[in-house]
């Protein structure tokens, strides 16, 4: 019986298998879009004044933020509401919950809307941003993004006005 | 008598060797498909932490912009410069700021010719704890320069 040797074969098999594993990684990434910046195709001069509804998110203290939707056109209005800030590395799921409830409030009030804008103020950090934008797109998916000057202006006038 | 005594023959024991043969190959494929699978993933650093989200949005093979304690990484042109540099003081950008600029518009020409969109989207990465004005800064910039669409790389939760 010819016998086959086959120690040659499973060292490689097992250095291998060794550097797949240490390569691999198992960690499931994501990604969310910010679309393409794009002109207003508006034709018709006499129509009702754009919405235009932003969100705006900023701190109150260290230990809080206040997420704010606030809309133009022919009656102007906003919704806001506060709530407690976690560590960074922690998702804030009540951050998502709320931003899906006050979009879906602007929602229920103007349902054609198909976009928002975003504001967030400087200090805000990256994984609240993901998880306002989170909470949005389960109602809009679109999202541009505003400068942080009109929340801290937003922040300012919600502030001299005592609300 | 015999000067050097026979030595009893020992049996020889032959190693079944195929359940191991069969899951090195099992294990094998299983990571060959997992690397595969996961080439077209951004490459995130395991020093930074990327955000969660609940988002089930798949990754897209784009050029990756990583921000990260105040360094911009541009793997496209292979240059890292300060976020500071990305920033117009008085409309201006610095030189090393015009010189990303100018690096990043050839390159998106090169993808305008060929009439191709893959070049004109881009992958986000940063640190969960970055701040917004950062973020906003180098977003702006990447739009200034003429990518159309940022992709904010984030870690998928279940909850």
């Amino acid at each position: 019986m010819i016998e086959l040797n086959i120690t040659a074969f499973l060292d490689m098999m097992s250095t291998i298998l060794f550097f797949l594993l240490l390569s691999v990684s198992f960690v499931n990434m994501t990604s969310l879009t910010l679309p393409p910046a794009a002109k207003s195709l508006l034709k018709n001069p006499f129509a009702a004044a754009p919405l235009s509804p932003k969100i705006y998110l900023f701190s109150l203290d260290d230990q809080s933020l206040r997420l704010v939707v606030s809309w133009k056109g022919a009656e102007p209005g906003e919704f806001k509401e506060d709530i407690a800030r976690v560590a960074s590395d922690k998702v804030n799921e009540n951050l998502i919950i709320l931003s899906t409830k006050l979009v879906s409030a602007l929602l229920q009030k103007y349902p054609a809307e198909k976009s928002v804008q975003l504001s967030l103020a400087s200090d805000v950090n990256y994984q609240e941003l993901v998880s306002v934008m989170d909470g949005i797109r389960a109602k809009i998916s679109e999202i541009v993004l505003l400068s942080y000057e009109e929340s801290h202006a937003k922040a300012r006038e919600q502030v001299k006005g005592g609300i | 008598m015999d000067m050097f005594p026979r030595r009893k023959a020992k049996p020889i024991t032959n190693v079944n060797l195929t359940p191991i043969m069969d899951i090195f190959s099992v294990l094998i494929i299983f990571f060959v498909k997992a690397n595969v699978l996961s080439a077209n993933a951004v490459e995130v650093p395991a020093n930074v932490k990327v955000p969660k989200s609940i988002s089930s949005e798949t990754v897209e093979t784009a050029p990756e912009v990583m921000l990260y304690n105040d360094e911009v990484n541009l793997k496209i042109i292979n240059r890292t410069v300060k976020i500071d540099d990305l920033i117009k003081t008085k409309g201006e950008l610095n030189d090393r700021g015009r010189y990303v600029y100018i690096e990043l518009k050839k390159y998106i020409e090169s993808f305008k010719i060929e009439n191709q969109d893959f070049g004109l989207t881009v992958n986000f990465v940063s640190s969960n704890e970055t701040s917004y004005k950062k973020i906003y800064d180098v977003v702006d910039f990447l739009k200034s320069a003429g990518f159309k669409n940022v992709l904010f790389i984030a870690e998928v939760t279940d909850k």
